[in-house]
């Protein structure tokens, strides 16, 4: 019993948080909710879950500040679960420390797919590996960290430097969206507000690697947010 | 037009003028005198002529004094000259009487002309306002806009006032401020500061109830002459007048768009409702039988219930989309970001293939990265539409839709195709728009025939591109929008 991870639920919606601890109690999750602000961050504090699902419009306080709070002390995994789908939240909060988002309605599958990269994500964190994987292979696709090299269907793909990059850096956090924020500042600086270059570079990557640069089966675009470079075992 | 400059050169040549009209009128009156006295004409008709030499030079020149100086030179030269004794001074009883009779004649006739000349001038002063009013007034009611107006006359106090002076102009909720002739930084100052009352001179710009601005002019340049302030009054108070009328004709168009926008939300209101009540009794329904006969009902209907309720609160939430994308058009103005557009259609649909799982959508993308200036929530939400749509509309066929996107000379095209039924010629006219109510047999029949497209049509024609809808030759409809192409600026914005 007492290896089931903890999920905490805040959530001000009895019906949401009803039917979420049904479904994770039954996928094997221990889970504690909370109707607010306040007693989200209390119960945090006494139990520090394994991963927090944070609705950002709670009745007493702003989410916002729900996340702040939590992320002044601990770095257990915050998945956002927003209401309405308001990209400048949503980034807002990925850059302020949440790790990963979920818009209602959500499906449960997708919900459960998030909260499985996010545990694995956060057990390596705490083994505190300098590098995570060696490699990225979901079969057709290949990515070699250390050789640098993406191999499509068995051949080499070339790609310029800038593009391997943002692979690399998206592959390197599999499952998991990245900002466009996040991106840019990583490949060139924190100075840069124009995320066009990269959208260029997001296509001509695409071209190289995707079957149909329209209908991506490795990278996807989360609308107004940034790219989440999916999981090798959610690729079909 | 440079009345400026004509008043100031006028002050200073008119002593040169009146010289030189006095001197040469007085002259010839002499010579004349001369002349006739040696043909032997009578000394009385000699005296005349010299009276209207003396009449004519009080007559065009200003002041008394030359009429005045020409008529004691002219009595002495002519006393000296011509009375007996010539080339001496005859002194008698008459010649006191000559003198007096001149000088009442140079007075009168003074005053006479100066009368009339200040008449001339204050005529021609209102002629020369009139014209000005009338140019102020025609160049500011021909601005379109307020910058215009408030540029109009920026113009005319260039043009017209030698003094440095700043105008500033009350906007909403901030001020914009213009230099005139402003060749001196401690001038700036001083209009800035407006601390020193002597050395500025503020005049408003209002009519009964706003103020629009004010003018400060510094009067480091001398104090402002009368017709130059009279200038000013004129000039800010038309300029008042065109910025009420301009603000005026901006509320009532305002009030337009509002009524229309008013209206077009009532209509979708009611369209709106009547979607959202068939899924919603359907739901109730559903879960109202669920939950007062779960023991009478095998577990597969019950399944079956449940499944229904599923979908329509899945139809549901499509409806729920909609509304809040209509909700993100305010007065016809979007929030547009520059996006790639084959990841929008990608995005759009990967949500379609979410809620149908057996959608089949193949998706053809541009060779080239094409960009185009859009708000990305609202055209997938037009995409899901149109898939949807072709969905419901298939006639119980499997349905395969192609997405094509393509680079057109101004717009970029949209072009989502199906292998449906196509689109009922009855249906054609009405495509795009809500029904206002029950239309007959179909309305319940096929449920959210109204707002879909009418919202797709919205959003495309709100972003400045347009939508339309043709059948295809052998089977199946196709939807075609388009958005107008990101113009190139060579500087940027």
């Amino acid at each position: 019993m007492e290896n089931k991870p903890l999920i905490i639920i805040v959530e001000d919606e009895k019906a949401i948080r009803d039917f979420l601890s049904i479904k994770l109690t039954a996928n094997g999750y221990r889970v504690l909710s909370a109707f607010n602000g306040n007693q989200a961050i209390s119960l945090a504090t006494s139990h520090c879950p394994d991963i927090l699902l944070l609705d950002l419009g709670l009745p007493d306080i702003d989410g916002m500040e729900v996340l702040t709070t939590l992320r002044s002390w601990s770095n257990f995994p915050i998945l956002i679960v927003s209401a309405r789908n308001h990209e400048v939240d949503i980034v807002r909060a990925l850059d302020s420390g949440a790790d990963d988002y979920v818009t209602k309605p959500f499906s449960n599958s997708v919900l459960l797919a998030r909260i499985r990269t996010l545990l694995r994500n956060s057990s390596v964190r705490k083994k505190e590996k300098p590098s995570i994987e060696q490699s990225f292979n979901s079969g057709k696709l290949c990515i070699n960290f250390d050789k640098r090299t993406v191999k499509r269907n068995g051949e080499l793909v070339h790609l310029t430097p800038i593009e391997y990059k943002i692979l690399d850096h998206l592959a390197q956090n599999p499952g998991r969206v990245i900002t466009y924020i996040a991106i840019c500042r990583e490949l060139w600086g924190p100075y840069v507000n124009d995320n066009r270059t990269l959208r260029v570079n997001m296509a001509n990557i695409r071209r190289k690697i995707e079957d149909n640069p329209a209908d991506p089966q490795y990278i996807m675009t989360e609308k107004g947010v940034g790219y989440r470079m999916l999981d090798a075992d959610e690729i079909k | 037009m440079e009345y400026k400059t004509n008043i100031h050169k006028a002050r200073r040549n008119t002593v040169m003028t009146n010289l030189i009209k006095t001197i040469p009128i007085l002259l010839t009156g002499l010579l004349l005198c001369e002349g006739m006295y040696h043909l032997g004409i009578e000394v009385n008709d000699i005296n005349i002529v010299m009276l209207l030499a003396i009449f004519i030079i009080s007559a065009t020149t200003d002041g008394y004094w030359y009429g005045l100086g020409a008529s004691l030179a002219g009595v002495l030269i002519h006393d000296y000259l011509i009375t007996n004794p010539r080339m001496g001074f005859s002194l008698t009883l008459g010649f006191p009487i000559t003198f007096c009779l001149m000088l009442l004649i140079t007075i009168v006739t003074g005053n006479i002309t100066n009368h009339l000349k200040k008449q001339a001038e204050t005529a021609q002063e209102k002629e020369r306002q009139a014209e000005l009013l009338y140019q102020i007034n025609r160049d500011l009611l021909s601005s379109r806009g307020k910058e215009a107006i408030i540029q109009t006359t920026l113009d005319f106090l260039q043009h017209y006032l030698e003094h440095s002076s700043l105008l500033r102009i009350i906007e909403d909720d901030s001020q914009k401020t213009y230099f005139i002739q402003d060749d001196d930084d401690f001038q700036k100052a001083d209009l800035l500061s407006q601390q020193n009352q002597y050395l500025v001179e503020q005049y408003h710009i209002k009519d009964d109830d706003t103020e629009y601005g004010f003018l400060t002019v510094s009067l480091k340049k001398g104090p402002l002459l009368k017709n130059e302030q009279h200038f000013l009054h004129l000039l800010l108070s038309q300029t008042a007048q065109a910025l009420r009328i301009e603000v005026l004709s901006t509320k009532q168009q305002q009030a337009v768009v509002a009524a229309e926008t008013e209206k077009a939300r009532t209509s979708f209101l009611r369209g709106i409702s009547h979607d959202l009540r068939t899924p919603l009794t359907s739901i109730m329904g559903a879960s109202a039988t669920f939950l007062e006969n779960s023991a009478e009902i095998p577990a597969a209907t019950q399944l079956q219930l449940i499944r229904d309720i599923y979908s329509d609160a899945r139809w549901l939430l499509n409806m729920v989309e909609n509304i809040l994308s209509v909700t993100r058009i305010h007065h016809i103005e979007i929030h547009k970001t520059e996006e790639v557009a084959e990841e929008v259609v990608g995005g759009a649909a990967a949500l379609h293939r979410k809620q149908y799982e057996d959608a089949d959508i193949t998706i053809r993308p541009n060779d080239t990265v094409l960009f185009v200036s859009m708000d990305a929530i609202l055209i997938t939400q037009v995409i899901l539409n149109l898939l949807a749509n072709s969905r419901r509309h298939s006639g119980g066929k499997d349905i395969k839709n192609t997405i094509e996107i393509r680079d057109k000379a101004d717009f970029i095209e949209f072009i989502i195709s199906d292998n449906g039924p196509g689109i009922n010629e009855a249906s054609f006219r009405n495509l795009f728009k809500i029904s206002e109510g029950p239309t007959g047999h179909s309305e319940d029949a096929v449920r959210g025939h109204g707002i879909g497209l009418s919202i797709c049509k919205t959003i495309v024609e709100a972003h400045g591109g347009w939508i339309k809808a043709i059948n295809l030759p052998e089977c199946g409809a196709q939807f075609t929008f388009a958005l107008p192409k990101i113009k190139e600026t060579p500087n940027g914005e």
